[in-house]
């Protein structure tokens, strides 16, 4: 029965460096989703004109995105909002506050220029988003296996105690 | 009407306090200057308790508003309308037309303006059988006239316009009408008409949609606004070859004014128009001052129809 007990903590933390891991992979896929979501923005903007909420509903309704999806939801729902910075990013708790920033200084621009200078905006926040992206897959290959290696330590150590 | 959509809400609420859309004909926003409407064709101002004749009273409008409402307009997507702004006006809702002044930014051609200055939002109106008494003329005997409805701005023409088109089908004759409606202002408000026999092409310049029309609609008549200039000239003559006929609009006083304009004297010398007809403002928007005749010999007038 002891050595069940043990065993149970060792997976217990195990578990939590698991849950803080993931919190890095959830950015990862976010800010990669958010990527090819722009791609489509930009399509959509340069060669149909189409409207900004009509982009972001046929998004919604039409991409297998999971991460991102909460997030266009809470885009189309407070549209006409004139600050919808607060609202944004209910259920997108995972993004540090310096990429949520980012996120919404491009949105609070989007659709307020003309086509040239809307094409331009998106082209340098996709090279922001890069950026972005590169380093929380340098984070994710650092970080994710030390929370999980930690965890199983800090497990081991507990038993330890209790031995 | 879509206007709510438009303006802020407390505009929008002030301008409604004692009137409905049905009575503002024109919003004017000028930047640091009292916010006019042209209400029931007579000039009021908005004031914090509605529509006042009192320019003291009147709110003083500002850049953000016109910015706001430039904004809204394009559905906070600025971009999707710069072709509309490189013309100088945006087409909003069910025919809305807003005019935009500002600063040009032009490289060669006109690019876009910025730095709004001004807005002038034109409210359209269905006011049906408001041509009847005019459509005897337009179409008698299963014979389409060539017409042309011509008056300053704001006296009711494009109505008149929407009104003949509804007219074709409400009577059932059921000729292809073809809408050549280059700013968007025609169509929207005979979507829920219940017209049958009527195609459209919008945001086009006149020449190419009416070469359009004629190329790939088949239409019996084409419908069109506010012509001028040659190049339409030269397509509505396109349009008299092939057959087509053509009811359209134009800016002018009167029938002496139309002779003054050098572009039009081919029109008048081929008497290219049968029918034209002349409406005024002068017992308010869309007094019908006369019918004339292609020798310019006048048949009727003296209608007056009210908002």
């Amino acid at each position: 029965l002891k050595i069940l007990v043990l065993i149970l903590i060792i997976l217990f933390s195990v578990y939590v460096g698991y849950l803080c891991s993931k919190s890095y992979v959830k950015r990862r896929k976010f800010l990669n989703e958010l990527c090819g979501f722009l791609m489509f923005l930009k399509s959509e903007i340069k060669f149909k004109n189409n409207k900004i909420i009509n982009i972001f509903e046929n998004y919604y309704n039409e991409s297998s995105c999971i991460f991102l999806k909460t997030f266009l939801k809470n885009y189309i729902d407070t549209f006409n909002l004139e600050n919808k910075s607060n609202e944004l990013f209910k259920g997108v708790d995972f993004l540090k506050n310096e990429e949520k920033e980012k996120i919404t200084n491009f949105i609070n621009f989007l659709g307020k220029k003309d086509l040239l200078t809307q094409v331009e905006e998106i082209d340098i926040f996709q090279q922001d988003l890069l950026v972005m992206v590169k380093k929380i897959e340098e984070d994710c290959k650092k970080y994710c296996p030390l929370y999980l290696k930690l965890g199983f330590v800090f497990g081991l150590f507990i038993c330890l105690i209790i031995i | 009407m879509s206007l709510n959509k438009l303006l802020p809400m407390e505009i929008y609420d002030l301008l409604m306090k004692n009137h409905s859309e049905m009575d503002i004909n024109e919003i004017r926003i000028r930047d640091g200057k009292p916010i006019a409407v042209l209400c029931n064709s007579k000039v009021m101002y908005l004031s914090e308790n509605g529509l006042c004749y009192s320019i003291n009273q009147a709110i003083i409008a500002n850049k953000d508003l016109i910015d706001y409402v430039i904004l809204r307009a394009s559905d906070y997507s600025l971009y999707s309308v710069n072709e509309q702004l490189k013309k100088g006006f945006i087409s909003f809702g069910d025919g809305i037309r807003i005019g935009v002044c500002g600063d040009v930014v032009k490289d060669n051609e006109i690019k876009t303006i910025k730095n709004y200055s001004s807005l002038c939002i034109r409210v359209p109106h269905l006011i049906k059988n408001v041509s009847l008494p005019i459509f005897k003329h337009i179409f008698s005997d299963e014979k389409i006239n060539n017409t042309l409805i011509i008056s300053p701005p704001g006296a009711g023409k494009t109505t008149m316009l929407r009104d003949i088109i509804y007219q074709f089908s409400y009577h059932n004759y059921p000729y292809n009408i073809f809408i050549a409606d280059e700013r968007g202002e025609i169509n929207p408000l005979l979507k829920n008409c219940n017209i049958n026999f009527y195609d459209y092409i919008s945001f086009v310049e006149k020449k190419d949609s009416i070469l359009y029309g004629i190329r790939n609609m088949n239409p019996d008549i084409i419908v069109t606004d506010e012509i001028g200039g040659s190049d339409d000239f030269d397509a509505l003559f396109l349009a008299l070859h092939s057959g087509v006929n053509v009811i359209a609009t134009m800016h002018a006083f009167s029938i002496d004014d139309l002779k003054q304009k050098s572009d039009f004297k081919k029109m008048l010398e081929t008497k290219y128009f049968k029918r034209i007809i002349v409406l005024s403002n002068k017992n308010g928007i869309g007094t019908i001052e006369g019918v004339y005749r292609e020798d310019l010999t006048k048949i009727y007038g003296g209608i007056v129809w009210k908002y």
